[in-house]
């Protein structure tokens, strides 16, 4: 099956470039709403790519593939991404590799796919992203430009249901990538996020959401190991009776720092964050999260299970903010976290900031070994230790991912099979 | 099948104390006693808990040194233990649990391991033996089941392990009259010419179901009487003070 292009969907892409380095704030949701087209409630879906980020051999679904499945089975949206390999550790070396590799991936494509149609993304002058590199003279300064050069951005019309979708981002480069993903009024959607590391260099990515009132998302988000350094951002902003449950796997790295930063900006906004780290080796992982509810009625429910094993160190650093303003919310902070072994840290920091009276607010968090008599239970019935070990460990992640979805548990049971396999 | 010549066992000081006892192939044996007697510590020691140290003495079975092998290895060779508190195991499914545990011990004696659908099935005809909802087999490993419930699940994986040497300890503890019953009779059920096993029990009822070939009295860490079923009857009505009194 050919891709086809959609003459309407590219018109609309057309116009997204207005959007430039829009900083993501509140300021700009009137400027997002704007772009939509006249009839973005039957287009289902827009996506826009800034650069070329691009197949290079990684064996994800094409367009044969998707065509063969049966309607039931085809998902709404399947962005499959992979960047070149590209080293790059000091400036000038990754400038002139990065200008290298962008020069032949210019020359390919990439397609977004909806249950409707293929839509090939209109690419930005080569021009443009070689002055961008050339230009830039700082490290950090490189990364938040190509940050905003490798991103995606989402747009959920209004009332619309989008509810199996996923992102499958494969780096095999130092290149950041961020995903803006805008919720309109009463919209659902479920999403899958997989970020894919395996480079010895930094990888810089995140995700900004937005949700207007009464949408409704649920996110599924997995991080997976890198040798390299990961540093993750997710900021949310949740309007009135929207509600956002976001579900995150990561393994953690030579050094993870993953943050999550939340505004229940409006009455009814819900949040629910459950999300697992499994850390080997030498990884260092930490996690910062801070919730902020702003007005009255706001509900959150956040939990946190960590695993540490060999000589691995982790950190929890969780706020969670009431403001003076903000009575009758509800608010609950959980954290479990399981060391393997005699050398793993962890640091754990539930903090609540409460400036309101007439709330609903509690925290507990529990760090312990695995338990003796479990362990000689499982046993007692023909596991071996390393068995019982491996399925007391998967056990204790398992309350987190109970209502995921089915191919979201079976894909999380293999990657924590493999984790386990080097505890 | 078990032979258990002058063992020495308990946590920092022996609690068993020149423990002898033989038991061959198709045997019932019940052992009555005290609280602290040394019973559940003998049913540690048999199953390989990390927590009783072996002092001195010797446990053969089937012609292997059993005190040499981990507990997982005990249990492949054919070693069950009823536990009397059956660990909760949350997050973890009961089916798929008892389906890991009989396939891992298919694999380990060279048996035949079986898919979920042909295990169902198997799991289906065990539970009918004792009478269990199948709704158990969706809850997670022992979590939230009442006492009788969790002693039928003890039950039911020795239905599917199919041990040579079952160790009940206190399999009648926390059981109503008519579960009580219904667990000695898929406890019944599993006798044959091949499988011995070991009844640590308080009381005497117990063994108006299953009845058992020889009854042992342990005190103080050694087995000071033994007879045939007339002996718990006797113990049920005059108690062990005579005993502790010589």
């Amino acid at each position: 099956m050919k891709p086809q292009i959609q003459e309407q969907s590219l018109d609309f892409f057309k116009k997204l470039p207005q959007l430039g380095n829009v900083p993501f704030s509140a300021q700009n949701s009137d400027h997002l709403k704007n772009l939509l087209p006249p009839n973005a409630t039957e287009a289902k879906l827009f996506a826009r790519l800034r650069a070329r980020i691009l197949d290079l051999g990684f064996p994800g679904p094409k367009a044969e593939f998707f065509s063969q499945l049966p309607p039931t089975l085809k998902p709404d949206l399947t962005l499959w991404l992979k960047t070149p390999q590209i080293s790059s550790s000091l400036l000038e070396e990754s400038k002139q590799t990065l200008l290298k590799q962008v020069k032949s991936l210019l020359p390919q494509s990439v397609l977004v796919y909806t249950s409707d149609q293929f839509y090939e993304i209109e690419p930005l002058a080569e021009q443009k992203i070689i002055e961008q590199i050339q230009a830039e003279s700082n490290v950090l300064h490189l990364c938040q430009k190509l940050q905003s050069l490798f991103s995606i951005h989402i747009i959920i019309p209004p009332d619309t249901s989008l509810p199996n979708c996923a992102i499958n981002w494969h780096s095999l480069c130092s290149f950041p990538f961020h995903v803006y993903m805008w919720l309109g009024k009463n919209s659902q959607t479920n999403w899958s996020l997989e970020y894919h590391s395996q480079v010895d260099t930094s990888r810089l990515c995140g995700m900004s959401l937005w949700a207007e009132p009464h949408a409704q998302v649920n996110l599924e988000v997995s991080h997976l190991s890198s040798t390299g350094v990961d540093w993750n951002h997710f900021s949310f902003v949740l309007k009135e009776g929207s509600a956002v449950t976001l579900t995150g796997y990561s393994e953690g790295s030579q050094f993870s720092h993953q943050s999550l930063s939340a505004t229940l900006a409006e009455p009814e906004a819900r949040l629910e964050v459950k999300w697992a780290n499994l850390l080997t080796g030498s990884h260092k992982s930490f996690l910062g999260v801070h919730v902020h509810h702003q007005v009255p009625h706001t509900h959150s429910y956040q939990e946190f299970r960590s695993i540490a094993a060999g000589q691995s160190k982790l950190g929890l650093d969780l706020a969670l903010g009431v403001y003076p303003q903000a009575a009758q919310i509800s608010a609950r902070q959980t954290i479990h976290n399981l060391l393997i072994g005699e050398q793993v840290q962890a640091q754990v920091k539930p903090q609540l900031m409460i400036f309101s009276d007439d709330v609903q607010c509690s925290h507990g968090a529990t760090t312990g070994q695995l338990d003796a008599d479990q362990l000689f239970y499982l046993e007692s019935r023909g596991l071996s230790p390393a068995e019982a070990t491996a399925l007391l460990t998967e056990s204790f992640l398992a309350p987190l991912f109970e209502n995921s979805s089915a191919s979201w548990k079976t894909h999380l049971q293999n990657r924590i099979h493999k984790q386990l396999e080097i505890i | 099948m078990l032979y258990i010549e002058n063992l020495n066992a308990g946590i920092d000081q022996p609690i068993l104390k020149n423990l002898n006892l033989k038991v061959n192939p198709g045997e019932v044996h019940a052992i009555m006693g005290p609280n602290g007697a040394g019973k559940s510590t003998l049913s540690k020691v048999l199953a390989g808990h990390p927590s009783v140290k072996v002092f001195s003495g010797k446990v053969d079975f089937k012609g292997e040194d059993l005190l040499s092998l981990p507990p997982h290895i005990r249990a492949h060779k054919g070693v069950f233990l009823s536990f009397q508190y059956p660990t909760e195991v949350p997050g973890v499914n009961n089916a798929e649990f008892l389906r890991l545990c009989y396939n891992t011990k298919q694999k380990a004696q060279g048996g035949i391991e079986l898919d979920p659908l042909d295990f169902d099935e198997l799991l289906d005809s065990k539970m009918a033996l004792l009478k269990m909802d199948l709704k158990y087999k969706e809850r997670n490993l022992n979590e939230g089941f009442s006492g009788g419930e969790k002693k039928r699940n003890e039950i039911l994986q020795m239905a599917l392990l199919e041990p040579s040497l079952g160790i009940l300890d206190e399999t009648d503890s926390g059981l109503d009259i008519d579960a009580l019953r219904i667990v000695a009779q898929g406890i019944n059920a599993l006798r044959n010419p091949e499988r011995s096993l070991i009844l640590i029990t308080h009381y005497q009822r117990l063994l108006n179901y299953i009845e058992p070939d020889f009854v042992h009295v342990l005190h103080q860490g050694k087995i000071i009487h033994t007879g045939d079923k007339s002996l718990a009857l006797d113990l049920e009505e005059k108690g062990y003070d005579r005993w502790s009194q010589e």
